[in-house]
């Protein structure tokens, strides 16, 4: 059921939309939520923003389905549309909005670019599911938290050399799995 | 350097970038070779992907659930009650077309699609229930005077009142079940449509052909979307219905497959058989039992 909502094209969501079909509708949220939130938090930085800024958008698009026309490629549209609340959610609440979302030009390019870092980084989320714990809460502290590795050993009670060696341990997993010795880009 | 220590490296050259030696070390390393400068391009995408992660996971399935609730009938209901004015003008409206709407309507189709991602129920005029596993949808007719359904995705089990001047039809894409009174189970997937009887017998008809179905051994058969043909495998497959029956029959089957099923249906990951009883023939009847009380009596049927 996951992978299916990939492959619905604009009209068959439109046309979802519009016969208020639940179970359509479920799959494209399935198939997109999360990189629609790894996306909004690209932009608003706020871990509960980023989720209402998805939330209320997949709710727009039921409530208001009759209105809605989906154009193009399903995924393109979607990112469009959390961009645009989010800078809309980010001015509603004064907050600083970055030069980086105003500069982002949603063309071709930089959406396939865009998507390509969303998937990398949803994969990067998974993966680190199969680390072992410890490993898993250091490259979490250092990566996803941003602390230093001297901070990270002084939090733990652990020597710098163990945070390098359990950050390379992680690393080296995210690449063999990852990338599986494929090139980038 | 062995493979750990060039990743610790190159870890430690991202996290201190303003060290001279270390940048300096790096770049003699990243002029030996090729090999090396792609090693650092992987790593350093990953590092740097890595940086800008949320805290916090996306729970996909939280996430739907907490959307469905808000998608709920009953919400929109609510907020069309300050229309109180327009609302009046269209009862007028449809006292006016009232005839024309009697006429039309005998022919209208209700459409359900199940809100959650729980599993639904639903309860037809006739008093048939349908059983809905979430993302399924089916629309019926409006004025049930003739019994029709049509089961446009997902799985449903249908338990049907007995009526024996009115058949019952559940039209599933290529394949129509023809019944008076029984339970089964329907399944639309992507390359086939699956009805399992329960309960009495069915007829399936599809592309000109048509197979009598009935409950107990080869109460399953699939309809091929691609050639309309149907296949009738041995076995009986009742236990695929327990989601909406709660009933979990085992005649003479190994422990081992009983596990499975049993897991499968509660929702744990494993039910451990020790060696030596794994293959031992067991009889289990299970109806509407809690997963404390299922275990208990599955261990004492193991042991006997």
């Amino acid at each position: 059921m996951t992978q299916d909502g990939y492959h619905i094209s604009a009209e068959e969501a439109t046309e979802a939309l519009r016969s208020r079909n639940a179970g359509v509708f479920q799959k494209i949220y399935t198939a997109y939520s999360e990189e629609l939130f790894l996306l909004a938090y690209r932009w608003v930085k706020d871990n509960d923003l980023a989720k209402e800024v998805v939330q209320s958008l997949f709710a727009h698009l039921w409530e208001k389905g009759q209105q809605i026309e989906i154009t193009g490629n399903v995924r393109h549209y979607l990112y469009r549309s959390v961009t645009n609340r989010s800078i809309n959610e980010l001015k509603r609440q004064s907050r600083n909005v970055s030069e980086e979302v105003l500069q982002w030009r949603a063309d071709d390019a930089s959406l396939h670019e865009i998507t390509d870092h969303l998937l990398l980084q949803r994969e990067i989320v998974r993966l680190t599911q199969g680390l072992a714990p410890r490993c898993r809460e250091i490259f979490l502290l250092s990566r996803f938290e941003g602390q230093e590795p001297a901070e990270i050993a002084e939090r733990l009670g652990i020597t710098v050399n163990t945070v390098y060696f359990q950050l390379a341990v992680a690393l080296k997993y995210l690449r063999t799995h990852l990338l599986d010795g494929k090139k980038l880009q | 350097m062995n493979n750990n220590d060039i990743t610790g490296f190159i870890i430690d050259c991202l996290t201190d970038p303003g060290n001279r030696d270390k940048q300096a070390a790096l770049n003699k390393w990243l002029e030996e070779s090729e090999e090396n400068r792609q090693l650092y391009a992987e790593l350093k995408q990953l590092w740097e992907a890595a940086a800008d992660v949320p805290p916090m996971p996306f729970n996909v399935q939280e996430g739907w659930q907490e959307l469905s609730q808000q998608m709920a009938p009953a919400a929109r209901v609510r907020r069309m009650f300050p229309w109180k004015p327009v609302a009046a003008a269209v009862i007028l409206l449809l006292l006016v077309a009232g005839g024309w709407w009697w006429q039309t309507s005998r022919n209208a189709w209700i459409t359900y699609a199940t809100p959650t991602s729980d599993i639904d129920s639903l309860t037809l005029p006739d008093g048939s229930t349908i059983h809905m596993k979430a993302g399924t949808s089916l629309s019926y007719r409006k004025l049930f005077k003739e019994r029709e359904v049509r089961l446009l995705q997902g799985e449903a089990y249908f338990d049907v009142v007995k009526d024996p001047q009115r058949q019952f039809l559940v039209v599933a894409d290529k394949s129509t079940v023809k019944v008076l009174g029984t339970a089964f189970n329907v399944r639309i997937e992507s390359t086939f449509t699956e009805v399992i009887v329960f309960e009495g017998s069915i007829s399936l008809h599809s592309g000109g052909k048509k197979l009598v179905l009935s409950s107990g051994s080869g109460n399953l058969a699939t309809v091929s979307r691609n050639d309309d043909e149907i296949r009738h495998p041995i076995g009986n497959y009742s236990n695929q219905c327990a989601w909406a029956t709660k009933e979990l029959v085992f005649e003479n089957e190994e422990a081992e497959n009983v596990a499975r099923v049993l897991a499968a249906h509660y929702h744990i990951s494993e039910i451990k058989v020790v060696e030596n009883l794994r293959h031992k023939r067991i009889t289990l009847r299970l109806h509407n039992t809690p997963q404390d009380e299922a275990m208990a009596i599955f261990g004492a049927v193991l042991d006997q």
